[in-house]
């Protein structure tokens, strides 16, 4: 019982801050931001960024139940750990790309005939060095855990 | 005992790393972000008033032509930017007339007033009678020893060499 209500918990936050609060703030945008950064902010594909937070809010939320629903030596929890991990990488790509995943952190955008680049590849890199930390946390994690469950029985 | 005391281990050092990650990134993304915004917004108010800040035209005894643009680029992060203006002379025909530059690093809260000069020959000042030049601006500013970075170009005075 217990684990499923820490299970649904987990989902509902990630449902909360990638589903609900981005699909409320892109209706509210106009209201929040000043009115000189409203060009830009025009320029931006808000509506491509916030359709990809909802997909990617709804497969991480049903990661992260499947995987606080399995045991600790489960494969199946291993594979969803490093599948979360995996989409977080890719969400990050879809924000420092704006929108674009394929830009991977090299963007330029047009407002009012003037052109501003931004390049955040390093930040790339910096996520790519994350993604390596908890995979392979995931795995030291798992294997340790299957040795001793393997032991046990 | 010993596998949770080394789950334990594997855990905390990758929260640890984590938490450093996205620390440097946090601090350079804001440094990043607040010292472009302040200082394109003074470039902006620069484009709305009067541009006698932003640039300025000298015409010599000879004939020929130095300007000048200047823009203040501030620091309100928490990190050292690297700034970069790049100016160019573009004839009606796309060819570089002149070009200069100016690059330093501006310290967390502080401001510096970046110049560059471009001298037009008094040939080259003379055909902008016929057809206008094209200044073409750029500035760079980049952080966490220039790895990440936001630039922003534009050209000015199409048809119009006084601004």
């Amino acid at each position: 019982m217990r684990k499923i209500i820490k299970a649904t918990l987990y989902a509902a936050l990630y449902i909360l801050i990638l589903v609900v609060l981005p699909n409320l703030g892109l209706q509210y945008v106009s209201q929040m931001i000043p009115s000189e950064m409203l060009p830009m902010i025009e320029t931006l594909p808000l509506q491509g960024i916030v359709m990809s937070m909802t997909l990617i809010g709804v497969v991480l939320a049903a990661l992260s139940f499947t995987s606080n629903m399995m045991e600790e030596w489960s494969p199946i929890k291993l594979v969803s750990s490093i599948a979360s991990t995996v989409v977080m990488f890719y969400f990050s790509l879809v924000l420092f790309g704006l929108g674009d995943p394929s830009r991977m952190g090299l963007t330029q955008m047009s407002v009012y005939g003037a052109t501003i680049g931004l390049d955040f590849r390093f930040f790339i890199t910096l996520e790519l060095l994350v993604l390596g930390i908890s995979v392979i946390t995931d795995v030291a994690k798992f294997y340790f855990v299957r040795k001793e469950h393997v032991a046990s029985v | 005992m010993k596998t949770q005391n080394i789950i334990r281990t594997l855990t905390i050092a990758s929260i640890v790393a984590i938490i450093c990650v996205y620390a440097v990134m946090g601090i350079s993304g804001f440094t990043l972000a607040t010292s472009f915004s302040e200082s394109l917004s003074g470039l902006t108010q620069s484009f709305e008033g009067d541009d006698s800040e932003l640039l300025q035209m000298t015409v010599n005894l000879d004939g020929s032509v130095i300007i000048t643009m200047s823009i203040t680029v501030r620091n309100p992060g928490m990190m050292d930017i690297t700034a970069t203006l790049n100016i160019k002379l573009l004839s009606s025909e796309g060819e570089v007339i002149a070009e200069s530059s100016d690059s330093r690093t501006v310290q967390p809260g502080s401001s510096s007033r970046f110049e560059a000069d471009l001298y037009v020959s008094p040939e080259d000042a003379l055909e902008f009678e016929t057809s206008p030049p094209v200044v073409q601006l750029n500035l760079e500013i980049k952080t966490l020893s220039d790895l990440v970075g936001m630039s922003f170009s534009v050209e000015i005075g199409e048809g119009e060499p006084t601004l």
